[in-house]
């Protein structure tokens, strides 16, 4: 009984993560309609970030993550800008091979920069591990868990609750629709794809003392985020959440019935089962189903 | 003083050049209409007067200024806010949020509420609907709240694209008495139509659009009289002359 209540402890808080992880993804997909195919990579340039900064101690560890954040979301901002933007007058499926191909650039960097595998940094937290009724939970887990909460409570309130929230939703509902209520959409594009990896980014962070890094990480986490995503459905922001956190139980429990790289393909045959049965996802709006989206250029302004 | 002019406006819609050389007035306080039957033009001409396609124009100005090379989003900001054909709503949100949306990015956030309350007012169907979401409405309630979300930022320049299409008959009158109404109150508004007969009672100036070009402009009175309209637009007179012969 203990192991199951352990793995779900553990798996649940690392389900948060995935959540944030995947609202990420989630934004920039409703909005703008683009896969960001890079976004795992992101997550990367979190942990690497704070990696490189190697803080000691809480406080620089925070600072070390605000400061992997912004360094994340400027990085989006500049490939929105830069990239994605005169990629989509394109047309075609240009957005796919662009985050696609960003995605290896980014992890081939990596390569360079630390070619040492499996890096990873000691318990920034000032507390140990957690002990109660036979479950243990490591800090870093535990804290990495309860920030990404904070944190998807925190996107979700500017997301739902605020004027810079009801434009990105007007984005997400109608470009059109925003460009006739004179919303500047260029502008709130550049702004969600910097959130979005902004928020991969300090997801990175988070994750670093408890999953040493990789390049190839990258390339999982995208699949993840893809897979809460998809599961999550585009109805609302609530079901990515849900589904992190599934995923993160899924994994978990998983390894109880079957041995360690086997456990991760049954979780992904789980998901494939569920695609099946449910190919809308978990929350899907009544009135508005995720229509295919005119690229800007189509409407004349890209 | 002249609220919108366009002179010498070609429009292209992907490599085809849909509308040529158009010249269009539309001063203050007017109701000019524009019509032309279907695929004449009238949507790419709107579309290329707000930006969404590529257009070239030797005068495009709003309120005497150019808008040669501003952005769509900034022309709405500038006052000259489109009513769109196919009304482009915010599906997934309610009724409220999508007029809220309307001032969102234009209006002072203190006179929305002030604008809200007259919207309600002019449109009482859209208060008793104003938690549900935009995409359960009926045409006709789609169509109020389109021309309501068009309001909320109090605009200089109302364009209606088409708004009688796909509506009953008694909703059509009800929403050409309220352009009406909201032109009364002082909105210049520019309507585009294919239903001649409305578009004409309600407009004091006429502009016909055949194939991408103005085939005639005057006061509605004298253009409904004259040989164009009735050889195209105004029904059997045309070929009725013809076969009486």
């Amino acid at each position: 009984m203990s192991t199951v209540l352990q793995l779900a402890s553990t798996g649940l808080l690392q389900g948060l993560l995935y959540s944030l992880i995947g609202i990420g993804l989630y934004l920039v997909f409703t909005v703008m309609r683009v896969v960001n195919f890079a976004h795992g990579y992101f997550v990367l340039i979190g942990m690497y970030g704070v990696l490189s900064l190697g803080p000691k101690g809480f406080l620089p560890f925070l600072g070390a993550i605000v400061v992997a954040a912004a360094g994340g979301a400027l990085v989006g901002y500049l490939v929105q800008r830069f990239l994605l933007e005169s990629g989509l007058a394109k047309g075609g499926h240009s957005q796919l091979v662009i985050t696609l191909s960003l995605g290896i650039a980014i992890q081939y960097l990596f390569q360079v920069l630390h070619p040492e595998p499996f890096e990873t940094i000691p318990n920034p937290y000032p507390f140990e591990a957690f002990t109660s009724s036979g479950v243990t939970i490591s800090a870093p887990r535990m804290a990495a868990g309860a920030l990404s909460l904070v944190l998807v409570l925190l996107v979700s309130f500017l997301v739902y609750r605020t004027r810079i929230g009801t434009i990105i939703r007007g984005c997400s509902e109608s470009l059109n629709g925003a460009i006739h209520v004179g919303i500047n959409v260029r502008r709130v594009y550049r702004l969600t794809f910097a959130l979005g990896c902004g928020l991969a980014a300090i997801a990175g962070g988070l994750l670093l003392p408890i999953q040493p890094v990789s390049p190839a990480l990258g390339l999982e986490l995208t699949i993840k985020a893809f897979i809460v995503v998809v599961i999550g459905g585009a109805g609302s922001l609530w079901g990515t959440v849900a589904a992190g956190v599934l995923l993160g139980l899924a994994e978990a429990l998983g390894s109880l019935y079957a041995p360690g790289t086997f456990a991760t393909a049954l979780v992904y045959g789980l998901f494939f089962l569920v695609i099946l049965v449910r190919p809308q996802g978990l929350v899907v709006r009544a009135a508005a189903r995720i229509t295919p989206r005119k690229s800007l250029t189509k409407v004349g302004v890209g | 003083m002249t609220t919108l002019e366009v002179r010498g406006l070609t429009v292209k819609r992907g490599r085809s050049e849909v509308l040529h050389q158009v010249d269009l007035v539309v001063r203050e306080g007017e109701c000019v209409c524009l019509v032309g039957s279907n695929g004449a033009g009238k949507t790419s001409l709107i579309e290329g007067v707000l930006g969404l396609l590529p257009a070239k124009a030797t005068t495009l100005s709003f309120l005497g200024r150019s808008l040669l090379g501003v952005r769509p989003w900034d022309r709405v900001r500038r006052g000259l806010v489109v009513v769109p054909q196919n009304r482009d709503l915010f599906s997934g949100m309610t009724v409220e949020e999508n007029l809220r949306l309307g001032a969102v990015a234009v209006g002072d956030r203190v006179a929305a509420d002030a604008v809200l309350e007259e919207i309600y007012e002019l449109f009482p169907r859209l208060a008793e609907r104003a938690a549900q979401l935009a995409g359960t409405l009926s045409g006709g309630e789609r169509s109020m709240l389109a021309i309501g979300r068009g309001l909320m930022s109090r605009p200089k320049m109302l364009v209606f694209d088409e708004p009688s299409l796909g509506l009953a008959p008694l909703v059509v009158t009800s929403i050409m008495r309220t352009i009406a109404e909201i032109n009364e109150r002082g909105t210049t508004v520019l309507l585009v139509e294919q239903n001649v007969h409305q578009a004409f009672a309600l407009a004091s100036r006429a502009y016909v659009l055949e194939n991408g070009v103005i085939a005639g402009e005057g006061p509605t009175g004298e253009l409904a009289d004259s040989e164009l309209m009735r050889r195209g637009y105004l029904g059997s007179a045309a070929t009725g002359g013809v076969v009486k012969a």
